[in-house]
């Protein structure tokens, strides 16, 4: 399954329609928060409003109840004692008066004489309409210990009484306007009273919906519902009762403003809904609340934040596709430097670039791949000349290599005086090292050198050595003499300032005695036949190249037949392990112990290349090695 | 084999149970229907009556008859009833022949709530304090007379307006039942302007259940039953209080009694709170000691609330 990778136009269109949305949202959140507020703050007012209108008009009605009670009031005095006008008075307060759904005139104890309760009371039936008189009052309802009675009896002021439920007739809850009536003295002698009932309210104030799912409450002195949508709420529920299942401190606060008589609004929650509620007092100490559901409030916004929304959401769309295209457009010689880097990788050096005609980063990216295109063809063809000459180098220096290694001698085969064995192991294609051996008769003659420096230079010297040993030899010359020569011969035009160790030796197979000379050489080792291996003792001559007049010294020494006679040059002892620590004299001294009289020379010498070996753990060769080996 | 037996019996005894017709029991709570008596109407309608024999209904005052549920008790149209200790108390010394056979509260819930703060008993001289006509509040002139107080009385039925309306300076209230009308009304109670009664000097536990001497004589086994099943309301009713709550408020709904949800659940807790005994810290339905119970009939013999000590053994007899 493919992966499908997103174009760079596609990403940085997303890119920027990403940062424009948040932007966009950023505002539209702002906007729509300030949206809100001011139009939460209008439906305040506008609820607020409406609830004045609303308190204006129930206190109408209310006041109409308590000017016909107050009336009745009025016409009771000079009537008290006649039963028939009280009953009739009673009633035509509850024909007359739409509102009024019951009427007493309920006098204090034992008012008129053998008469404990005397209370002339109408009363419209809830179900059947119908008007219907009695008298309140019987030990089973004391009206004396009615809130009704009671409170305006006690406060001697006329008062609105909680709801409650009328069993005494209404068989509905109600609310009642008592006043107190007092005599010529000014003593309470009886209550009028006027019920309304908290239906009618209820329905009032259902119609009053300024929002969808708006609701009107009216709450008296206690916080009890006078009325409400929920008609369970005026049967004993509480504002604050309500507001404790609410578990929402804001509406306990308001209510307890409300109960105080305090206007204002407020804002709660229930059941994960928001609200908010204006509140104000009536005249007679109740309250009433137009109480809003947020959403409804605000579904005007809503919906204003839904058409921005889809007219954004189409706007960014296309505002994708614009600057998609804009930034392909813009990017397209991208692609096509793209392709000419491709081809330029694939060794196409000369591959066209595309044109720009503008002046911008593009343009400047492009004098860029221009300037790198022939920086790199000019880089490549440097690289090839350079390859070229190297290759050219090693191919000569290989070939110096071989002509070096010619000027030794390889084929020992020949020499039968002494079983004789060398190797040579150049530190670079050509090194200064040189060995030689050579018999006459029964002597055996050879050589070991060591040109200081490495490399061409050390090789040229080493070649001129190697000649003037062939050339200053010859039967009777002492060896000293031998050296001097090759050291006057090398010292003369030595301006380069080269210089060569060199151990002469000679040996005669008959009496067995070693004539040699050194010139600043590393000591030979001897390994008798039977004895402890041995340096060979040497005068510390000067090396050769130098100083022309040296007079060199020649050595002797009594070797017995068999003994073995070791040379080598200074590769051998300072060879490094990769620690940086050298073979030296006690390995090599160690290695010579190894060596028994059976080995041959070329055993010896092979023993000594892998001991080597073995502790310079393939650490880079620092010098030429060379190793002679003679077994007489 | 034995076990085979004994599961048969088992099965068979509780079949007969089943099939036994339930003994009629009239139980008349002393008030109307609230929260109050959530124990019993839970036993009831989860059949922990029934499961005791016992087929209880309910005969409230106020709702279903006038009076007091001692006067249906006295009248015989209730053979349980539940009164307040002193209550009680005050029908024996008048010669009522009625016993306790089981103490529901353990501490009495009166308060009283001013409109300013009464730290003291003596705060509330010369107060006009509002008392329920009915009684129920018989602690108050023990300790008028204990304290030497001297308040005007104003009768109320049971509606706490006079207080919220400035009518009278105090009220006597419940615990569990003015006081949180009073506090659902108001929203807020300055906690300086309450008295708990239960906090001076007198222990009266108030909530316990009574019979007859003769109902007592002959009913036993009935009186034990509605007990063990009256315990184990309560304890439903602790456990599952929105569902006892729930419950209840068929009742109230039944009796177009003016309360609520919230009101309804308040006032079982507090109820559950009035039933731990001080001493053991758990609801255990405790006997009253002679100790506390003749502290209480000496102290309402001096304030003349009685005129006629009573025995306790008599009172609260103990086989």
């Amino acid at each position: 399954m493919s992966k499908h990778r997103k174009s760079f136009a596609q990403r940085l269109s997303l890119i920027v329609i990403a940062l424009i949305s948040v932007l966009f949202v950023g505002v539209l959140a702002i906007v729509a928060q300030t949206c809100r507020h001011l139009i939460a703050d209008e439906a305040t007012k506008s609820a607020a409003n409406l609830l004045d209108a609303t308190i204006a008009d129930v206190e109408k009605e209310l006041h109409s109840v308590e000017v016909a009670a107050t009336n009745t009031s009025w016409m009771v005095e000079g009537h008290e004692d006649d039963d028939t006008y009280l009953q009739n008075l009673t009633r035509k307060l509850v024909e007359s008066n739409e509102h009024i759904v019951g009427c007493a005139v309920a006098f204090v104890a034992d008012y008129r004489a053998g008469r404990h309760y005397y209370a002339p009371y109408s009363w419209i039936d809830a179900e059947t309409g119908e008007v219907k008189s009695t008298h309140l009052g019987s030990e089973s309802y004391d009206y004396f210990l009615m809130d009704w009675f009671q409170i305006p009896t006690l406060t001697k002021k006329a008062c609105w009484t909680e709801p409650y439920y009328d069993e005494e007739g209404g068989e509905q809850w109600v609310c009642t306007y008592s006043r107190p009536l007092f005599d010529k003295d000014g003593k309470l002698y009886a209550v009028v009273t006027a019920d309304i009932s908290l239906e009618w309210l209820s329905q009032k104030f259902d119609s009053i919906h300024p929002y969808k799912d708006s609701f009107t409450v009216l709450i008296s002195r206690n916080g009890s519902y006078v009325s409400a949508p929920d008609r369970s709420w005026l049967r004993g529920a509480t504002i604050f009762s309500v507001a404790a299942e609410k578990e929402d401190k804001r509406a306990w606060e308001a209510s307890l403003n409300m109960v105080k008589g305090l206007k204002g609004s407020a804002e709660f929650e229930d059941d994960g809904k928001s609200y908010i509620g204006v509140y104000g007092p009536l005249s007679n100490g109740w309250s009433a609340s137009i109480i809003c559901p947020y959403s409804s409030v605000l579904a005007r916004t809503t919906e204003m934040n839904l058409v921005v929304l889809t007219v954004a959401l189409a706007g960014l769309f296309g505002l994708f596709l614009l600057c998609r295209a804009s930034i392909e457009r813009a990017a397209s010689p991208l692609r096509k430097f793209s392709e000419s880097a491709m081809s330029i990788a694939k060794g196409n050096f000369h591959t066209k670039l595309p044109e720009i005609k503008t002046d911008d980063e593009i343009k400047q990216l492009r004098d860029s791949f221009d300037y790198m295109q022939g920086s790199l063809t000019q880089y490549i063809q440097d690289l090839k000349t350079t390859t070229a000459g190297k290759q050219r180098l090693e191919s000569e220096l290989n070939i110096a290599h071989d002509i070096q290694m010619q000027m030794l001698p390889k084929n020992f085969a020949d020499i039968t005086l002494a079983d004789v064995y060398a190797d040579i192991h150049p530190a670079k294609e050509v090194g200064g090292d040189l060995y030689d051996v050579t018999s006459r008769k029964n002597m055996l003659y050879f050589a070991v050198g060591d040109v200081s420096g490495k490399g061409v230079s050390a090789a040229l010297i080493m070649a001129i050595t190697r000649s003037s040993l062939r050339f200053v030899g010859g039967h009777g010359v002492l060896l000293s003499d031998m050296v001097g020569k090759i050291n006057r011969s090398l010292t003369e035009n030595n301006e380069s300032g080269m210089f060569v160790t060199l151990l002469l030796g000679r040996f005669n197979t008959e009496t067995h005695v070693l004539d040699y000379c050194n010139a600043g050489h590393n000591a030979p080792v001897i390994i008798p036949r039977n004895g402890e291996p041995y340096f060979l003792p040497l005068i510390s001559n000067l090396v050769v190249g130098v100083m022309d007049d040296f007079q060199f010294e020649m050595q002797s020494r009594q070797l017995q037949e068999g003994d073995t006679i070791v040379m080598y040059t200074d590769g051998v002892t300072e060879a490094e392990d990769p620690d940086k620590n050298q073979y030296g004299e006690d390995r090599l001294m160690a290695w010579a112990r190894t060596i028994t009289p059976e080995m041959s020379a070329r055993e010896a010498t092979d023993r000594l290349s892998a001991d080597l070996k073995r502790f310079t753990r393939g650490n880079e060769q620092n010098d030429d090695i060379t190793i002679l080996i003679i077994r007489t | 084999m034995t076990r085979l037996l004994t599961l048969i019996t088992l099965v068979a005894g509780a079949l007969s149970v089943l099939h036994a017709e339930l003994k009629d029991v009239v139980f008349a709570p002393q008030w109307i229907p609230q929260a109050q008596f959530a124990g019993y109407y839970v036993a009831k309608e989860k059949g922990f009556f029934q499961q005791e024999g016992l087929n209880v209904t309910f005969n409230h005052v106020g709702i279903n008859s006038k009076g007091t549920s001692l006067d249906l008790l006295k009248e015989g149209r209730a053979h349980i009833a539940g009164l307040q200790l002193m209550q009680a108390i005050v029908a024996r010394a008048q010669g009522a022949p009625i016993v306790n056979f089981c103490q529901v509260t353990q501490i009495s819930g009166l308060w009283v709530v001013a409109h300013r703060p009464i730290p003291e008993l003596k705060d509330l001289n010369h107060m006009h304090i509002a008392r329920w006509r009915a009684g129920h509040s018989e602690l108050f002139d023990v300790l008028s007379h204990e304290f030497n107080l001297d308040i005007e009385w104003v009768p109320i039925s049971r509606s706490v307006n006079l207080f919220i309306y400035g009518a009278v300076d105090a009220t006597l209230c419940y615990s569990y039942n003015e006081y949180l009308g009073l506090l659902l009304s108001m929203g807020r109670i300055p906690e300086e302007n309450v008295l708990r009664c239960h906090d001076h000097v007198l222990r009266a536990p108030e909530d316990g259940l009574y019979v007859t001497e003769q109902y007592y004589r002959d009913n036993k086994p009935t009186l034990d039953a509605f007990v063990r099943a009256t315990k184990k309301g309560w304890d439903y009713a602790a456990a599952h209080p929105e569902e006892a709550c729930a419950i209840t408020h068929k009742y109230v709904e039944a009796g177009h009694v003016s309360s609520n949800p919230v009101m309804e659940r308040m006032m079982l807790k507090e109820c559950l709170r009035l039933q731990v005994n001080p001493d053991t810290g758990r609801r255990d339905y405790a006997r009253v000691t002679e100790e506390v119970f003749n502290k209480l009939v000496d102290a309402m013999y001096r304030a003349a609330v009685i005129m006629k000590k009573v025995n306790y053994r008599e009172m609260i007899p103990h086989e």
